[in-house]
């Protein structure tokens, strides 16, 4: 929806491919898949495209005019700000942390579990915010020119929806914090599968 | 690259938290909060003998000479507990005293506010709600202080306050001793029950200069990072309350851990919690190691930690459904003590507009 096809569908019809082309052995698929997707649910989850996009928010509510003044003066964008600085702060740190626990070969329990969840709210957040510092002008599209830096981070703010989903939705990520993070019952559904 | 705790701080954390599930259950609490000062003598110097009065105390005033992170982590776990007592007052006094005093006020105090023999508070709020030492209205002329100081832990108690007030030379803090002429102390109406808050008056009261604008920020700036650090052992006590109490309550034939709607509201506040763990080991940290960062730092983690023990006091309290909302059980410990570490030292909006400005934005 963003307008870029970042995500895409692939058919396969009657494609033939050698068996030395299977990824793992025979009847491991799932963790295999489990893998991939732990390492991209760690890529998303980490802060440095958050505090990419952060940072560019920053210099834009620092250069835009908003209600007669720059933006980042306005008292609740300045509000916001901060607080969503100190949340990817947190998500930083708590990146050195796992990052730390990995070194020492140490299990990281609930903290793996939460990174993903916690950066793409953020993320959504932090777009929230660039669409508020923009005010009326985030009705303008990415690459019009009479938006605040051509309204370019509309895509961040659009994009963070996708990265929502993107490696198991933040529902998915839900289920799997309150059952192996926090013990509780395996849904219904999923359990009499 | 190396942010997690060392062994002895593991250590260091674990035994006081065994100690406190020991010697502080919520039948004590509750014992403590319902008498006349809100301080347990007997608790006091169980905390004393395992060390915990004494964590950043320089070795040669009789204690350990650790760092603000050690002594976040017994703030931790005092928060978890819902400890009662001076601890929080009587640490920044001694902070205050590490960071102002010279040596003849260190040695005369740091040994008494370790032993447990005297109790120290720290004052720096004023009525109208300003924690900005550079905007505070008590006066010091010629060694004696008139004011009026808001929200001092245990400031009826207390046998050794530390003010922050002005004298020519801009912000400062000065060693008040009970019993001084003009003093006087008088605890509120508190939310938290767990932990006393007073109005303290002084009307020419005589004390004793330590430091000046420098040090007042350096302990405004460990008490945020010490009541980040109690909020998030209060924010773990309050989810594991929850996440515990859903795998027992049953409704509609199951318990009520299995519903969706509960798994999600619990995973959420799991997921707002961990990563603010490292928020304020940072911030205290940067208190110790990283000078330039501290001030932004604690600001960040009190506005952060404070505003997730609200929605912590919210949620749990919601997932409990009535029994939550009762007197007789222990969850409205934490909801209130959530009030005083929002409170205390200055709100979040308040640590957020500071922040901005100390970022330069």
């Amino acid at each position: 929806m963003t307008g870029t096809a970042d995500f895409n569908e692939v058919f396969l019809e009657g494609v033939r491919v050698p068996i030395t082309n299977t990824v793992g052995k025979r009847g491991q698929g799932w963790q295999v898949s489990r893998s991939t997707l732990k390492h991209e649910r760690a890529l998303i989850g980490g802060a440095s495209i958050n505090r990419r996009v952060f940072d560019g928010v920053l210099m834009m509510a620092m250069s835009t005019q908003l209600r007669g003044q720059t933006a980042i003066k306005d008292p609740i964008i300045r509000d916001r700000m901060v607080d969503l600085e100190a949340k990817l702060r947190a998500s930083e740190y708590h990146g050195y942390r796992q990052l730390t626990m990995s070194a020492r070969g140490e299990e990281q329990g609930m903290a793996g579990l939460v990174s993903k969840l916690y950066s793409t709210q953020l993320g959504y957040d932090i777009g929230m915010l660039a669409m508020d510092v923009m005010g009326d002008r985030s009705a303008l599209g990415n690459g019009e020119p009479d938006a605040p830096f051509a309204g370019m981070l509309v895509t961040a703010y659009m994009w963070s929806l996708g990265v929502l989903i993107a490696g198991g939705a933040a529902n998915i990520q839900r289920n799997i914090i309150a059952e192996r993070g926090l013990g509780l019952p395996r849904d219904a559904a999923a359990s009499r599968r | 690259m190396n942010f997690g705790l060392s062994q002895d701080q593991i250590l260091l954390r674990d035994t006081i938290h065994r100690f406190l599930d020991e010697q502080c259950p919520t039948t004590r609490v509750r014992q403590v909060m319902d008498g006349p000062s809100g301080h347990d003598p007997e608790l006091w110097s169980g905390l004393v003998d395992l060390g915990v009065t004494g964590l950043y105390v320089p070795a040669e005033h009789g204690g350990a000479g650790l760092e603000l992170l050690d002594l976040a982590l017994a703030a931790e776990g005092i928060g978890y507990n819902a400890t009662p007592g001076p601890f929080l007052g009587n640490a920044l006094a001694q902070i205050a005293l590490v960071e102002g005093g010279d040596a003849a006020l260190q040695a005369q105090w740091l040994p008494k506010l370790t032993d447990g023999s005297r109790i120290g508070t720290f004052a720096l709020g004023e009525p109208d709600g300003q924690w900005d030492p550079a905007k505070i209205t008590t006066r010091a002329e010629a060694g004696k202080l008139t004011g009026t100081k808001a929200l001092v832990p245990y400031g009826a108690l207390a046998d050794v306050l530390i003010i922050a007030a002005h004298d020519h030379d801009g912000p400062g803090m000065w060693l008040v001793e009970k019993g001084a002429a003009g003093l006087a102390s008088k605890d509120y109406v508190g939310n938290d029950l767990t932990r006393r808050l007073s109005s303290v008056k002084l009307d020419e009261t005589p004390g004793v200069k330590l430091g000046g604008v420098k040090a007042v920020g350096r302990v405004r700036d460990a008490g945020c990072a010490l009541t980040a650090a109690d909020a998030y052992g209060g924010c773990r006590r309050m989810l594991e309350m929850a996440a515990g109490y859903s795998k027992q309550r049953e409704q509609f034939g199951q318990m009520i851990g299995a519903f969706q709607a509960v798994k999600h509201q619990l995973a959420n506040l799991a997921c707002e919690l961990e990563p603010a763990l490292s928020l304020w080991w940072y911030a205290a940290h940067a208190f110790d190691r990283i000078q330039g960062e501290s001030a932004h730092r604690a600001a960040l983690a009190k506005s952060l930690l404070t505003d997730t023990y609200d929605r912590f006091a919210r949620d749990t309290t919601e997932l409990h459904g009535g029994i939550g909302f009762t007197w007789e059980f222990d969850l409205h410990l934490w909801f209130r003590r959530a009030m005083f570490d929002r409170g205390f030292l200055g709100d979040a909006t308040d640590h957020r507009a500071r922040a901005a400005d100390l970022a330069g934005w």
